[in-house]
């Protein structure tokens, strides 16, 4: 790692990590960059390799081979010390109170034990558990559990945090805090690396995301990109007395009814001019041609059950 | 790291402090503890006075044998006596017991002890002979059925109390003799023994009287006793040697009490370790601290924090004990030499230091083993065999104690899991330097050995690499739990 110096904004870098446990490659292969003050998504289906490779990152595992440089430096304690993390499973101390569970775990990565206790003593409050704070984990609800977690992971103000899955078992008052969260560290200007299976988090709050499956990467970019990859569709209605089936098919688009029109696949921004093109001088008696908005949700079934690995950025 | 071992030490350590279970701990000791020690108390006070009687058709001979059993009762005063004397007065206890032995009656007692109090000993001074157990009565009836409405119940003895049992005896043709015993209670056969055996004692009298030998002679002949007095050579008193008391026993005993305080420390913690560990392992806490503290950190952080509970819970029985011994001994309950005799310094460091020692080898596999586990019933296939690794010694300790010479005794000193239980009962038998320093030496060089490995285990466990579940599987149980997929 160290021949090749990182530059002053990347603040994560994997190199062609892999991870296996005997003959079972969990993943294979990933590289990627996060830079600092990215609110940067991990996304992939279930079995993907993402908690592996998080808690690569974490510190947790060693990787098989490949490498992974955190603030600079091969992973090592004083870099641990600025990073937070929050498992997949969630569990705390549950004979424990929540303002003590923040404290301890800002303690252990060397918060003064006054401080701590102020700052969970603030982040209970913050964040609406204050009455909680006192009282036993064990009596939480499981959404007030996951939060306490959430903020013992952050206690210590740290500059990248890894969250794994961290929007799973929340209802939606709760993932609006949870964003709120998110939307705080970021203002800081802090780094946030976090896995989810809602693409509609990963739309609304990532710069930049990465896709993976089967311990591969199957894409790398910002949001914008990804979108790109969107496959296109329009819906078209015309008066009845033209028959837009047969145009479709003669023109190499595939349609199918929808509502009192139909849904055409048009690949991207080109073969939509191309239908509409087409449509005009057929003479086509139009009464609605709307192209449909992209979804991350499309992107992600697309790259995922194509395999294949069209990237935005090379890895 | 130290900072990161100290906060979970610590955190280990309130954990337990603030569960109602370690209270009920620390109180149930010191509560079964004076359970135990009544419990002989209350269960003479509560065993019933039987009454019996003897229908004999020689008064003579009835007579006799209830004066055999008056001896009997008094042979049990005397056992009880010189138990209580050898301990409070040890250097007296052979003029107490003569004294005793030429008049073995209350009388004889009261003089006995008498005798004793100029000493002040707190336990003599407060001697009360047995509670007696059979009485001797008058029969009230001649015969079986005479007897019978007394023997049901439904009629009380002329002393108004209830009629237990009745001994019918017989001589035959030979002169030999033979009994009946009649009671309602057939589950009770205190009384049959005791009287089988003034009944032996009678019948030799009356063969040994049959070939013309004085029956008076006899009986003198029967009281005559030998007392064994021991001596340790290495003393420098009498004979060239010292006497040896109970006294000179107590160290062995508190070694065995000791080693039994180690192997319950060891018991509970172990299972405290493994509990806190499965569930640190199960709900990915474990993965939190191993982002914030290193390993090693979070290993020894654990056993310091456990061992805290058990060393605060041996600490408090211990100035409770002191406690209630310094007021028992301002009390006169407990005489001085006895305290003298138990406190120890050399053994109760000796104590202190096999259990760090004991407590980190076991602590640290239980540690190592418990990181593997995702479930408490996991975690219990391997304790159950971890349970006979640490109960052998428990079964050995006894025999130790009773023979600690032994030569399987010796060698399972040298095995260093078991050195710290097998050392606290030998060391009080004066053992050579290479007997106690040998097995400490390799005790020391185990603990690094045990430490490295268990920390790789524990790290391996930690990390999901090594899994009980697989574990199990492999050697044919079936997995509580599933385990979940590697990659996530």
């Amino acid at each position: 790692m160290s021949e090749k110096p990182l530059e002053g904004d990347v603040l994560l870098e994997l190199r062609h990590v892999r991870k296996s446990y005997g003959d079972f490659l969990a993943v294979r292969d990933v590289s990627f960059r996060a830079l600092r003050g990215q609110m940067f998504g991990f996304l992939g289906p279930n079995g993907a390799g993402k908690s592996t490779t998080m808690r690569m990152i974490a510190g947790i595992l060693e990787p098989s081979s490949g490498e992974i440089a955190l603030f600079g430096a091969p992973i090592n304690r004083a870099a641990l010390m600025r990073t937070g993390y929050l498992p997949e499973e969630r569990g705390i101390y549950k004979a424990m109170t929540p303002r003590a569970v923040i404290a301890y775990f800002a303690q252990l990565k060397g918060v003064d034990a006054t401080t701590a206790h102020k700052r969970a003593d603030a982040m209970l409050e913050r964040y609406g558990l204050k009455e909680w704070g006192r009282q036993k984990v064990k009596k939480l609800s499981k959404g007030m559990a996951q939060k306490v977690q959430l903020l013992a992971s952050i206690a210590h103000e740290p500059e990248f945090v890894i969250f794994d899955e961290p929007f799973s078992g929340l209802d939606p008052v709760n993932q609006q805090t949870l964003e709120d969260i998110l939307l705080d560290l970021k203002a800081r200007g802090c780094t946030i690396l976090f896995s989810t299976h809602v693409m509609e988090h990963a739309e609304r709050l990532c710069d930049h995301i990465v896709l993976i499956a089967k311990g591969q990467k199957m894409f790398d970019g910002d949001v914008a990109s990804a979108m790109a990859l969107a496959p296109q569709s329009v819906l078209v209605a015309t008066e009845e007395s033209f028959d837009l089936p047969r145009f479709a098919r003669e023109n190499g688009f595939a349609a199918e009814r929808n509502g009192a029109g139909y849904k055409i696949g048009a690949a991207d921004a080109q073969g939509t001019r191309r239908l509409l093109s087409g449509l005009v001088a057929a003479g086509a008696p139009l009464t609605r041609f709307e192209p449909s908005r992209p979804q991350l949700r499309d992107v992600f079934v697309r790259l995922v059950e194509g395999q294949a690995a069209p990237s935005a950025k090379g890895a | 790291m130290l900072r990161a071992m100290r906060l979970i030490a610590f955190r280990e350590l309130w954990a337990y402090l603030s569960a109602p279970g370690f209270w009920i701990s620390l109180a149930s000791v010191p509560l079964f503890m004076l359970l135990g020690m009544s419990a002989p108390l209350l269960s003479e006070r509560a065993a019933p006075v039987r009454h019996f009687v003897i229908l004999d058709s020689d008064a003579e001979r009835a007579a006799r044998l209830a004066e055999r059993m008056e001896e009997a009762y008094w042979r049990e005063a005397r056992s009880a006596l010189a138990a209580v004397v050898r301990i409070a007065a040890p250097d007296k206890a052979d003029d107490v017991l003569a004294t005793f032995d030429a008049d073995p009656s209350q009388a004889g007692l009261d003089a006995a002890i008498q005798q004793v109090e100029l000493f002040r000993s707190g336990i003599a001074r407060g001697f009360d002979a047995p509670r007696r157990q059979f009485v001797y009565e008058p029969a009230p009836a001649d015969s079986i059925d005479g007897l019978r409405p007394f023997l049901t119940g439904d009629q009380k003895l002329p002393s108004g109390a209830d009629l237990f049992a009745a001994f019918v005896i017989r001589t035959n043709a030979d002169g030999e003799l033979s009994a009946e015993y009649w009671s309602e209670n057939i589950a009770s056969r205190d009384l049959r023994e005791t009287m089988s055996g003034a009944l032996l004692r009678e019948a030799r009298a009356n063969a040994i009287r049959l070939k013309g030998l004085d029956a008076a002679a006899v009986d003198d002949v029967e009281r005559v006793r030998v007392n064994i007095t021991d001596y340790k050579p290495s003393g420098t008193g009498e004979n060239g040697g010292s006497t040896v008391s109970l006294r000179d026993r107590l160290p062995a005993i508190v070694g065995f009490f000791l080693a039994f305080l180690l192997f319950n420390a060891i018991l509970s913690s172990a299972a405290i370790l493994m509990s806190s560990i499965v569930e640190e392992r199960g709900n990915k806490i474990l993965d939190t601290l191993l982002t914030t503290a290193p390993l090693q950190s979070i290993l020894l952080g654990k056993l310091l924090g456990v061992a805290s509970v058990s060393l605060l819970m041996i600490g408090v029985w211990g100035l409770l004990g002191s406690l209630v011994s310094f007021g028992a001994v301002q009390a006169g309950a407990i005489p001085q030499p006895v305290i003298e005799a138990i406190w120890q310094p050399g053994l109760f460091l000796a104590f202190v230091l096999l259990f760090i020692a004991g407590y980190v080898v076991f602590g640290s596999v239980f540690l190592a083993i418990g990181s593997t586990c995702e479930t408490l019933q996991e975690s219990q296939s391997f304790m159950g065999f971890a349970m006979m690794i640490i109960i052998l010694p428990m079964m050995m300790l006894i025999p130790a104690l009773q023979n600690p010479d032994a030569g399987y005794i010796k060698a399972l000193t040298w095995v260093p899991i078991f050195t710290p239980f097998f050392l606290l009962v030998r060391l009080p038998t004066e053992l050579s330097l290479i007997e106690w320093l040998g097995p400490v030496a390799l005790l020391l060089a185990f603990i690094p050995l045990v430490l490295w490995l268990s920390g790789k285990l524990f790290r391996a466990g930690a990390l999901g690499e090594v899994r009980a579940s697989e574990i199990l599987a492999r050697f044919g149980q079936k997995a509580k739990t599933g385990a979940p997929l590697p990659a996530e």
